[in-house]
Formats: C-alpha cells, structure tokens, sequence
C-alpha cells in the first residue's frame, strides 16, 4: 500500500513509546499533541578563498519528540505520566516513536530520555494536563509502516 | 449528558453528596449503610429548594397549565475532549437553568439555593459520574408585561462519558 498523498489527519499520527526495546509500543494516555523536531548544525567550513557567502558542511543532529495531553494517575492498558516520570527518575532511556496507522507511511523512531515533564493544574473546574520533551539519543531512524 | 442527568442534579445534589459520603465511609459502619442512606434520602425530600419549586423541573419548556415557580433547563454547548486514543471521554457541557415566577425576590431566593445546592457538585447522578459543576453566569429575564420574572443562570458540568 502506498503512502498518503492527500494532508494527514493528525488524528492519524501519534506519538508511543516502547520500554522493551521496540517489541511492544504503548500510546501514552489522553494524548492530544505529538510532535518531532529535527535540527542540524551545519559547520561553517569558510576559507580566505570563498569570498563573501558562508560556506557551510554537514555537522551534528539532533532531535526531540514531545507530547501533551489530560493528566491522569492511570493509563491503564497506555502508558500514564506517572509511568513516564518513572523512567525519568531512574534515568533510563527507552525508545519514542511518531507512528502513522496507515500502511505505506513513515514512522520516525530512536531512543530517547526524558528531558522535560510537566504537570499543570490550571484554575479549577479544568484539566489538568501534562507534557514531556523526550530528548532524542542517537539516530531518528524513518522506517515505512507495513 | 443527558438533561436527566441534570434534573437529577438539581432535585438531589443533597442527597447524592450524601450517598456519596456514606459510600465512603461503607466499611467503618458495616449494616448501617442502607439506614443511613434511607436517613439521608428523607433528609432530601423536604429540601427547602424542592419545596419552593414544588419538582417542577422541565426541560426547554415549562409544561402547559403549569403554575409558578417552576426551572426550565436547556443544554447551550458541548465541548469534548478527544484524544489520539479516540473521542472524548469527557464532556463539559454548559447547560442554562432559568426560574419564572411573578416575585422577582422569589426567582433571586430560588436561584441562590440552587447555586448553594449544585454548585461544585461531585457525584454519580442518574448513574453518570459528575466531575465537578461550576456556576458560569446569571442575567435577568422579565416579559414585558411585567407579569413574569425571571433569572437565567449557567452552569458547566464536567461528566465522564462513557464509550
């Protein structure tokens, strides 16, 4: 099957994460925001000979994920925030994944740690809702959905 | 949510706060809970407010050849809050509670009970789980020829629905 030609539904497209390394994938609970971010640091390889314009080569990546949504203390069969914070705490790293359902898509995986987490609880009679920046470690790899 | 849910609301907060209480503290006071609950209940039904608006409680419209005061509520807007997982799992709808009566001072003391009664509810009403109910608003209403007053007044309501 083909990728989607037509705009993504963002509905579509969400962000798992996968503390088995990458065996089983769990959405994480009440998520409303998924998001990847890639940067690239080109290098400025400049000389007395290039003249005005800067040239610039390849340098480092790097990459995020990050998620928001309605805070609850359990996921149940998702994964929840308190989950999360766990791994935080402990410092460990497990895998993030931006995943289409559509066969033929792109998903963006790579091992992550938790670089931010948040819990706000607003004026009352409102969600409180959380959000976490997973710092990418490593390759972001693009595999297609099959 | 269903208006149901809201009468219910407005009818029993008291006795549904209640149950409520007495489910909580179940195991510390083994075989009493039905007396208690029933004691609770009895406490309900000479509830002050209930007594002012005599039930009469209707969605949209006042029933034909009803006689005042009586509360009429509507359902104004909804606002799911869906997920990646799937569609909402909780509402908050904001629904309008207005109350007619020929005495202006009338419509103002039954307003006030209600907001005391349903305001900040938590709960299980009509077997919906009830989040929390928040007063919104409140203006004047009157007919023009002074015969009816009235007070509209919103509430959101934050319930839990099932998919």
């Amino acid at each position: 099957m083909a990728a989607q030609t037509e705009i993504v539904n963002a509905t579509d497209v969400i962000l798992e994460v996968s503390t088995d390394a990458g065996s089983s994938w769990d959405p994480v609970v009440h998520a409303k925001t998924a998001k990847v971010s890639v940067s690239h640091s080109p290098r400025d390889v400049s000389t007395k000979t290039t003249g005005a314009w800067r040239r610039i080569a390849a340098g480092k990546k790097s990459w995020n994920m990050s998620l928001g949504g309605g805070f609850t203390y359990d996921g149940g069969s998702e994964e929840d925030p308190v989950s999360l914070f766990a791994l935080l705490s402990a410092g460990t790293e497990f895998q993030g994944r931006l995943s289409s359902a559509t066969t033929g898509d792109t998903n963006f995986t790579g091992k992550v740690l938790i670089g931010s987490f948040e819990i706000d609880s607003p004026e009352e009679e409102t969600n409180v809702t959380y959000a976490f920046q997973l710092e990418g470690s490593e390759a972001l790899a693009a595999s297609t959905v099959s | 949510m269903k208006g149901e849910v809201l009468r219910e609301i407005i009818l029993n907060a008291n006795y549904l706060r209640g149950v409520q209480r007495l489910r909580a503290l179940g195991s510390e006071i083994p075989n009493a809970d039905a007396e208690l609950i029933r004691s609770v209940e009895m406490e309900g039904q000479v509830d002050t407010l209930l007594a002012k608006i005599n039930s009469k409680v209707y969605p949209n419209r006042i029933a034909m050849n009803q006689t005042l005061p009586c509360l009429v509520y509507q359902a104004i807007s909804v606002q799911p809050n869906d997920t990646k997982s799937g569609p909402s799992t909780l509402d908050e709808k904001r629904w309008q509670v207005n109350v007619y009566q020929a005495e202006y001072d009338v419509c103002e003391e039954i307003m006030s009970m209600l907001r005391v009664n349903i305001d900040r509810f938590t709960g299980i009403a009509k077997g919906v789980v009830i989040q929390g109910v928040q007063f919104q608003d409140q203006n004047d209403q009157f007919s023009d020829s002074g015969e009816v007053q009235g007070i509209s007044t919103d509430y959101k309501i934050r319930a839990i629905r099932t998919i």
